[in-house]
């Protein structure tokens, strides 16, 4: 069993990889979002806060169902996080030697190899497992009250943003100039064909912030095995509680245990406690423990629950309303500043085509419906080819971090594409037929006269002009003096910033492109 | 790298003579050779008699008075225009190359021959924004028949040009033809170029497989471009050069007939099948494609691109376009119809 799910990990961390370095290679068989339309997490929390439900979060109430089931196999056999983070936990520790006759009472000797501290789980710690509840309840709360904040705390939200906004383009980087140095263009130019290169330069705004977020991850697991789904997941937390009366139990035969203490040492979500009693609901059926039990005192089958005593670190009632009562507060915090509409923060910012304004049903979408259908995966940004598509940070104000953002002077939205509405996983950002998204406006451009180069440098530039991809151009040249001064007509301009990304002036492009207020769309 | 590069460019003959002395030693007319002259001596006349004494030198320097003097006798003839008409594009440029004398008479065996369409713009074929791919297909194929041991496609692009490539079809003729496709993108792939004769341009990087070639073939689209009125063979050109390329837009026609000085392309063969006639040059509304079904060829791309620039279609003389009128004022080519002889064909 040990080996079927490692294999199975090691199948779904390698598709995970697949869908995010070549989304075209399996277009027609997988959604290229499936790990988020089948996260539960995110799909409850989407679906509460948005106030709807798609056809596609079916995947998640399949996982769900399997939980209810089987317990938390997602975290054990598929979580590509859970993996990376075993993988690296395999690099790092050294190799368990377990020499020896182990006998009873063996936990003093203890054969692991481990600190002895290890264990001996102090309450302290005990109690530590609580914040993942709380994390999931401050998310659903939110969520409650239209607040969508569970992509900054999903595991795979988490890893794909930082293997596809951070290492990746890290890589890509380092890979393209590294063939630079030694004259291989040639070769990155055939890698790039094959879409292991990127063929721009791919940067993301604040991408060391996704690095330091795995990083940590990765470090806390060095302190305690699988340290983030022990304490902090919230997707765990939410299959913990769906998987209490599962079928597929963890069973114990005491009269054949000679305390050794294996299943201590090799549990990764330290599901042992050194009284034999047994924090069930932590379990992620890996099948470690049974692997490693001497005397084949364990095992994990279809059978009624035992006489062990069962601990699950179920918040209690006083924790849960003194939590639900300051994540409610919170809420208005973190979404308005102080309360007030006019926050520095509240500054529109250039969604991608579709996310925000007049539908063509007639009904202009907000910011705040956008937001709070917006999981913060980042598969929007990592698909976008011109890298325009980039993360918020604190920009907008903490309820906008992580969320997408157009940056013309990094990229245009490409006319021709309409890629970010189809991965996007909860329709965020809708997914536009072509044509719909050719006439989708963003934003509209101003020419700024005091640095547009004819106006400020009396010269011909035509740069913005030139390049307008709108069939019939939203630039206009004004001859006058033999020079051409360009204006924009506002009624064509659908803001996919090109003429700001082209702008010859240096710095701030002397023709910028910003929201309009509601209504004047 | 200026300096580096500089005393090279200095070196280098007037690039677009070498091949041309060459190939049209065994030829009847050094047609070529006798416009370049005639222009040597205008450009020589006009700076004396304005009292710029400093222009002169290259006039007087270089090869300009032996070859003067060799070829003045020569009985001035007609610039060759070839243009045919046809409901296939691919059809249509064969037989212009061979109006010219067939394409053996420009490329020869174990030649590296480039060819430069438009493949600026992010946009389908259909919509007229670049080179249809059918005719540099058409090309290709020519080239390779006559002997030739590579044939590049190169272009920058001023979208993505990986992306162009894919969406104006040219990925996919690439492949079926065989040839190469260069994307100029890093600042490397230039040279730092000197032009003696440039009036605005005096120095501008040049891409090196241009510079190493050994027959350049011009395959522009005709256009409408916001800027120049028109895009043809001399605006071309501008997709062979790196730096800052927004900058060429002030006195674009002086800086681009400055370009032609020194690139000069053995054959220009202008795509006028379809043609963009408003909202250029990147189009996008198939209303403003018409369909001319004409493929223009010519040695001389002054004349070629005064042909394209009276096209119907686009209701403008060949003097309204800044830089056929600079070409023309340089004497770089041929701009009056009356001196061209117009080889007429429809297959």
């Amino acid at each position: 069993m040990i080996n079927l799910r490692r294999i199975s990990q090691g199948l779904f961390l390698a598709l995970f990889w697949v869908l995010l370095l070549f989304p075209a290679l399996l277009e027609k068989v997988i959604p290229i979002n499936l790990f988020f339309i089948s996260n539960p997490l995110l799909a409850i929390a989407t679906s509460i806060a948005g106030s709807f439900f798609l056809l596609v979060f079916l995947a998640a109430v399949v996982v769900l169902i399997a939980t209810i089931f089987l317990g938390r196999v997602y975290c054990g056999w598929v979580c590509p996080l859970g993996t990376t983070m075993d993988i690296f936990g395999k690099i790092t520790k050294p190799k368990h030697k377990i020499t020896g006759t182990p006998r009873r009472g063996a936990f003093c000797k203890n054969p692991g190899g481990e600190n002895k501290k290890d264990l001996m789980p102090g309450p302290k710690l005990q109690l530590l497992r609580q914040v993942k509840y709380y994390i999931l309840l401050v998310i659903i709360l939110a969520a409650v009250f239209g607040t969508n904040i569970a992509g900054w705390f999903d595991p795979i939200t988490i890893a794909f943003k930082s293997f596809a906004l951070s290492l990746y383009p890290a890589v890509d980087w380092l890979l393209k100039g590294a063939f630079g140095m030694l004259g291989l263009r040639s070769l990155a130019d055939s890698l790039n064909n094959i879409g292991l290169l990127d063929s721009n330069k791919v940067l993301f705004n604040g991408s060391i912030i996704f690095f330091l977020i795995l990083l940590g991850i990765l470090l806390l697991t060095l302190y305690k095995s699988r340290f983030w789904c022990r304490y902090l997941c919230p997707l765990g937390a939410l299959l913990a509680i769906f998987s209490k009366r599962r079928l597929l139990n963890l069973i114990m035969s005491k009269n054949l245990c000679i305390e050794c203490y294996r299943c201590e040492s090799v549990c990764k979500t330290g599901v042992f406690n050194n009284d034999l009693s047994l924090n069930d609901v932590e379990c992620i059926q890996c099948f470690a423990c049974t692997h490693k039990c001497a005397k084949s005192s364990i095992s994990i089958k279809f059978a009624k629950k035992d006489e062990t005593e069962r601990i699950s670190m179920l918040p209690q009632r006083r924790g849960l309303i003194v939590a639900s009562a300051l994540s409610i507060l919170a809420v208005p915090l973190l979404k308005r500043g102080f309360g007030t509409k006019k926050s520095i923060y509240n500054l529109p910012r250039l969604r991608p085509p579709g996310a925000v304004g007049p539908s063509p049903e007639g009904k202009v979408i907000t910011e705040d419906e956008f937001l709070s259908k917006c999981q913060r995966c980042g598969e929007c940004m990592k698909i976008c080819p011109t890298n325009g598509l980039q993360p918020l940070m604190i920009e907008n104000g903490l309820y906008g971090m992580f969320s997408p953002v157009l940056v013309p002077r990094i990229g245009n939205c490409r006319f021709y594409c309409n890629k970010c509405g189809q991965v996007c996983p909860s329709k965020a950002i809708p997914p536009l037929e072509l044509a719909d998204k050719q006439e989708w406006k963003i934003g509209s451009a101003f020419v700024d006269s005091t640095r547009c180069i004819p106006y400020a440098d009396r010269k011909d530039c035509i740069m913005c002009h030139e390049f307008c991809p709108v069939p019939e151009k939203a630039i206009e040249l004004d001859e006058k003096d033999g020079l051409r001064y360009p204006h924009v007509v506002k009624e064509r301009c659908i803001g996919c910033g090109l003429c700001e990304k082209v702008c010859p002036v240096g710095g701030i492009a002397a023709i910028r492109v910003y929201t309009l207020k509601d209504g004047e769309y | 790298m200026k300096t580096k590069s500089k005393p090279k460019g200095e070196k280098l003959p007037i690039r677009a003579s070498l091949p041309l002395s060459s190939r049209q030693a065994g030829a009847k007319a050094g047609r070529r050779e006798f416009l370049r002259t005639a222009a040597l001596i205008g450009v020589g006349a006009l700076s004396l008699s304005v009292g710029l004494l400093g222009k002169s030198k290259h006039a007087n320097g270089e090869t300009a008075p032996p070859a003067k003097e060799q070829k003045n006798q020569e009985p001035k003839s007609k610039v060759q225009v070839a243009v045919v008409t046809s409901d296939k594009p691919e059809k249509a440029v064969v037989a212009a190359i061979g109006l010219m004398g067939g394409i053996e008479k420009f490329v020869k065996k174990g030649q590296v021959v480039v060819i430069k369409p438009n493949v600026a713009w992010e946009k389908p074929p259909e919509l007229a924004a670049s080179t249809n791919p059918d005719v540099v297909a058409a090309i290709i194929k020519e080239c390779y028949r006559a002997g030739a041991k590579k044939v590049k496609v190169v272009e920058r692009s001023c979208q993505n040009g990986k992306t162009c490539f894919d969406i104006c079809g040219y990925d996919k003729i690439i492949k079926e033809t065989g040839a190469e496709r260069v994307i100029l993108s890093e600042p490397g792939d230039y040279t730092e170029t000197e032009f003696p004769e440039g009036k605005e341009i005096k120095s501008w990087p040049i891409a090196k497989e241009i510079l190493e070639c050994d027959v350049l073939i011009n395959v522009p689209i005709a256009k409408n471009h916001g800027l120049s009125k028109l895009t043809l063979s001399i605006k071309n050109l501008m997709g062979v050069m790196g730096g800052r390329r927004s900058e060429l837009h002030h006195k674009v026609g002086q800086k681009m007939a400055d370009v032609l000085t020194r690139i000069r392309p053995h054959l220009t063969i202008i795509d006028a099948y379809r043609v963009l006639v408003r909202n250029g040059p990147t189009g996008g509304n198939p209303k403003d494609v018409v369909l001319v079904k004409k493929i223009i060829a010519s040695v001389d791309p002054v004349a070629a691109d005064a042909y394209a620039a009276e096209l119907e279609a686009f209701k403008l003389k060949a003097k309204d376009i800044p830089y056929i009128q600079a070409a023309y004022d340089m004497g770089l080519g041929e701009m009056e119809m009356k001196n061209m002889e117009i080889l007429e064909k429809t297959v």
